[in-house]
């Protein structure tokens, strides 16, 4: 395997729905590929498309056609490799906290000592050891994405899917768990999908945007901020601002002809 | 159990109840075969001595636990497959469908033909009545299990049946339990009849006795008997249950209640 195969490729995706026995294409030749520690978040209107990429990639939705390679291979049914985060709760409510973060580890067989250990330091990661016994039904909103990402880490896929993680939080609960996102991130870099309708979240956490155009999703722009620097007053800084302006601008005019398209 | 105004509200209806029901049957202002409290208490101590109670208790519970027990394996695991398999699905809906509304007793006599007039037929006719709610609910359950529980857990590399073992049943299990509580309630109603109807021995056959014999008080003492029954067997299917689903039951209603 050539040093600069990329992590994930994807060329000429086509994507179509058969809705009420009219197609509709959700995805039209997009090609994309991602090199390893690449954190890229994907922003678009709603309805772009850019979930149902996102399901593609971790194989709950076929490809209408195209070719999609991870790490060379071609892309299968939904396996480890490739590890999904949902933005409405996919913990299971019958296990503890520290149950959930220790299932993937169960799933690939570690012995329950050492996995009950390892889930107790991912737990740890997000702040949530004071609440390993706890039923996620317990748990503030907030509170159950952080397991979430717990689990996620605990799964240590070759890449992280995240289809609006923090999207039903509160604002406050959000930039929070963005921030603790972005310190972990930034230890290991492992490599991340990010989708977003939150301009400030795409900038903040990636390393690189791509803005999705309206339906059918193509990708619009695709920007790299090549500066990792995310300290305190990152989000005040000119650059951030500047990059803010530009992605913004990007997406109104789709999320305009998104409008367009409905009202049509 | 703490003391408190709620605790002492829900006494105070039932205790005024016995009160006036035991009062007014005393001064002879009720017909004489509502008995009076007293007097269902003594007929439960005669019954005891002779130990009357205790062959009828023993032969009741036998058909009944038995029954309910073949009925509720029956209807999870059909009504499991049914869930997860659309041919077993198409195989069972149909009849199912059919035959739920009809009671299930009219089938009594149908069962004592088949099984005679012993403990078999009252199992067989429990049993049968008690499967198709459970059945119901399960495939219900089943069907209704949140998909991104099941794509999370093949997400993580869970098979097929890791996810059926432990993520559709435990998913499932609440609503299943619902059903289990209803074949519950069904158990004991059929189990009455079935012993009013075609029976020798049983807590049904001490009702019926005492109403054909005029002693009635007698037909109470049979009556609190399966009041009790069913009261202590209903509580101990909600005490498994809250221990089984710990953590699903949290912010239901009903943990609010309990």
């Amino acid at each position: 395997m050539p040093a600069t195969m990329p992590l994930l490729e994807v060329t000429d995706l086509d994507k179509t729905f058969t809705v009420d026995s009219r197609s509709v294409r959700a995805i039209d030749h997009l090609s994309l590929s991602i090199d390893e520690h690449e954190f890229v978040s994907i922003v678009g209107p709603s309805g772009c498309g850019k979930s149902t990429f996102l399901h593609i990639i971790g194989g709950f939705e076929p490809a209408t056609a195209g070719e999609l390679r991870l790490s060379g291979r071609p892309i299968g049914p939904p396996g480890p490799d490739r590890g999904m985060m949902f933005q409405e709760l996919s913990l299971f409510p019958w296990l503890t906290a520290i149950e959930n973060v220790a299932w993937p580890l169960e799933m690939k067989g570690l012995p329950k000592r050492e996995r009950t250990a390892k889930a107790a330091e991912y737990l740890d990661l997000v702040h949530l050891s004071r609440f390993a016994d706890v039923y996620p039904g317990q748990l503030s909103g907030g509170m159950k994405q952080r397991v979430a990402l717990a689990r996620l880490f605990a799964l240590d896929p070759e890449i992280m899917l995240m289809d609006e993680p923090f999207g039903a939080l509160d604002s406050q609960t959000r930039e929070l768990l963005q921030e603790e996102l972005q310190s972990i991130w930034r230890r290991a870099r492992k490599t991340a999908l990010f989708v977003t309708h939150d301009i400030d979240e795409a900038i903040y956490l990636g390393t690189r945007v791509i803005v999705f155009t309206a339906r059918p999703g193509r990708i619009k722009a695709d920007i790299r901020i090549p500066n990792l620097d995310r300290s305190g007053d990152y989000r005040k800084s000119r650059e951030y601002l500047a990059l803010r302006v530009e992605v913004w601008d990007l997406v109104r005019d789709e999320v305009l002809k998104a409008r367009a398209l409905e009202e049509a | 159990m703490r003391i408190n105004s709620a605790s002492i509200q829900n006494w105070i209806l039932p205790v005024a109840a016995l009160a006036a029901w035991e009062i007014l049957g005393r001064v002879g202002m009720l017909p004489r075969y509502l008995s009076t409290p007293s007097a269902i208490l003594a007929a439960l101590w005669e019954i005891a001595l002779t130990g009357e109670l205790f062959v009828a208790l023993a032969a009741s519970l036998y058909r009944v636990s038995v029954g309910f027990a073949l009925g509720t394996a029956a209807g999870i695991v059909v009504g499991l497959g049914a869930g997860i398999l659309p041919g077993v699905r198409h195989f069972f809906d149909p009849l199912v469908s059919f035959l739920y509304s009809i009671p299930k007793v009219t089938f009594l006599p149908i069962f004592l033909l088949l099984f005679g007039l012993g403990h078999a037929s009252k199992i067989a006719i429990i049993a049968f009545s008690g499967f198709f709610p459970v059945f119901v609910a399960s495939r219900h359950a089943v069907l209704s299990v949140d998909k991104l529980l099941l794509w999370a857990a093949r997400n993580m590399g869970a098979p097929s049946w890791t996810i059926f073992f432990r993520v559709v049943i435990p998913a499932a299990a609440p609503q299943l339990f619902s059903g289990v509580r209803i074949g519950l309630a069904h158990a004991f109603v059929v189990l009455f009849a079935a012993e009013l109807i075609g029976s020798k021995v049983g807590l049904g056959t001490i009702i019926s006795y005492g109403e054909e014999w005029v002693r009635f008080d007698l037909m109470f003492a049979g009556i609190v008997c399966f009041a009790v029954f069913g009261f202590l067997s209903d509580r101990m299917l909600l005490a498994i249950r809250s221990r089984l689903l710990k953590g699903q039951m949290i912010g239901t209603e009903e943990e609010i209640v309990r």
